[in-house]
């Protein structure tokens, strides 16, 4: 790491964007300190494939490089980014009508399991292949949000600025997606038996 | 440098993009803020027409009219203020949501905050004059379709079974002290008003709407015993000054300012044209 890089890094991002308006090529590490979680953020919500993701992403931060300037600072950086990538990914998806592949890998689906039964009794041994089937079958908007609290691990506020829905409002879609995510489940054991 | 992050500095500097002006986002910011409050502005101010009906509905006359309670309340509702009472809600609901933050609040917080302003404001604005001046407008100019509304609605006050008669004078005959009037379904009734109660503020002079509350007899004869305006009070402020000016007689001034406050509110103009040839008076 150079010395420049090492003291960028040190930069909030906050920072960052000012320094990013004042010369582009400070925008870059904007773009490496949060590629990995948004490509990771674009398959988890829309099943796409990683190339493909690639190009979602492409967007997002061009289209982000765009608006820098409607950036508040009373926000996260990271609601914001979260935002922008969430609308380009759903106009992208809408545009391509690709049919989803996979939406999350395996260590995906341990840790969301994990969380939600750390608050509910979800029983942590499901197996990968059913909790898979259930996420497919689960609406959008519900997935969405079980994605952002247990695998993105953003908080109500983050949430809200992020789906741009009132705090109330995310609470209800969280606590109504883990009530279908238990319904699927039982629904699907029932027909198993 | 990671290849996406490469491509995506690439792509900037290749298409040579620049982040768009803060004032462009500045403005849209405050236009969705403007557009907002606009909205509340129109929607208090139809509030204020629908105080304006609800206040000068006759109240005290419904059962009279063979009315029940529910029944009346239902008729008496401005439908078509309430309706765009309701679209201002939304419209006031779609811009605060775009404003910055708007999206942080509940859509009922938003509706319940837009009553409470709007109930708030409108009352404020019907105390003005708002309410009767902008209902006059839409009334008078017949816009958007505002004077056939109406007339359905005013047609619950044409009951003649229920000694209710509405309708517009064709002919004054103060020497018999009868006048003739011609109603909504265009029959001509023939009115005897020499023992009736008409408030000051009623014109008995051609092309004045009425209704008329009395006895009715075979072919189409009303002993009036109430006359009353065709559509609504005058204002408060008309009663008011009409007892001050008891007290006050032969002051000319005077009286010219309640000439004016006393007016009927409506004036109609969409029946007076086809009736213009039938209409003469006889003192």
């Amino acid at each position: 790491m150079t010395v420049l890089e090492e003291s960028m890094s040190e930069k909030t991002d906050n920072e960052l964007v000012l320094l990013s308006l004042e010369n582009q090529e400070n925008f870059l590490y904007l773009v490496q300190r949060y590629e990995k979680k948004l490509l990771s953020y674009i398959i988890r919500i829309s099943g796409v494939k990683y190339e493909d993701a690639q190009d979602v992403l492409q967007d997002a931060f061009v289209s982000m490089f765009l608006k820098l300037n409607s950036f508040d600072s009373r926000l996260k950086f990271s609601s914001w980014a979260y935002r922008i990538v969430h609308n380009q990914t759903i106009t992208d998806f809408r545009k391509r009508k690709v049919r989803p592949v996979q939406y999350f890998e395996e260590n995906d689906l341990v840790r969301l399991v994990d969380s939600m039964s750390s608050d509910d009794h979800f029983d942590k041994k499901l197996l990968q292949d059913e909790i898979k089937t259930i996420l497919d079958k689960m609406d959008k908007k519900y997935r969405e949000v079980l994605v952002l609290k247990f695998l993105e691990e953003k908080d109500y506020n983050e949430i809200s600025d992020i789906l741009k829905k009132p705090v109330g409002t995310v609470g209800t879609l969280v606590n109504r997606a883990k009530k279908k995510f238990l319904v699927i489940y039982e629904k699907q054991t029932q027909h198993s038996n | 440098m990671t290849e996406i992050s490469d491509k995506i500095l690439q792509t900037i500097k290749e298409q040579n993009i620049k982040p768009d002006s803060k004032f462009k986002f500045v403005l849209k910011s405050y236009l969705w803020a403007f557009f907002a409050f606009l909205m509340v502005v129109f929607g208090s101010l139809a509030v204020s027409v629908i105080i304006f009906y609800l206040k000068n509905e006759d109240w005290g006359l419904y059962r009279q009219a063979g009315f029940s309670q529910i029944n009346f309340l239902l008729l008496s509702i401005p439908y078509f203020w309430v309706l765009l009472s309701l679209l201002f809600i939304f419209l006031a609901y779609y811009n605060f949501h775009h404003t910055k933050f708007g999206y942080r609040y509940r859509f009922s917080v938003i509706v319940l905050a837009y009553f409470v302003v709007s109930l708030v404001v409108g009352s404020g604005a019907y105390a003005l004059g708002a309410g009767d001046k902008i209902e006059g407008l839409f009334f008078n100019n017949n816009l958007i379709f505002y004077g056939q509304i109406m007339e359905k609605r005013q047609e619950m006050w044409h009951r003649p079974e229920m000694g209710f008669v509405v309708g517009q004078i064709i002919l004054v005959d103060m020497k018999k002290n009868e006048i003739n009037i011609i109603d909504p379904r265009q029959e001509k009734w023939l009115v005897d008003v020499s023992n009736t109660l008409i408030p000051p503020f009623v014109k008995l002079e051609p092309s004045a709407k009425i209704r008329v509350i009395g006895e009715i007899f075979p072919d189409n004869k009303i002993k009036a015993e109430i006359i009353k305006p065709f559509f609504t009070e005058p204002p408060e402020l008309c009663n008011g000054l009409l007892e001050d000016n008891e007290d006050r007689e032969g002051e000319d001034e005077d009286e010219n300012k309640i000439e004016e406050n006393c007016e009927l509110i409506h004036r109609p103009k969409l029946m007076m044209k086809e009736n213009l040839q039938r209409m003469r008076i006889i003192n």
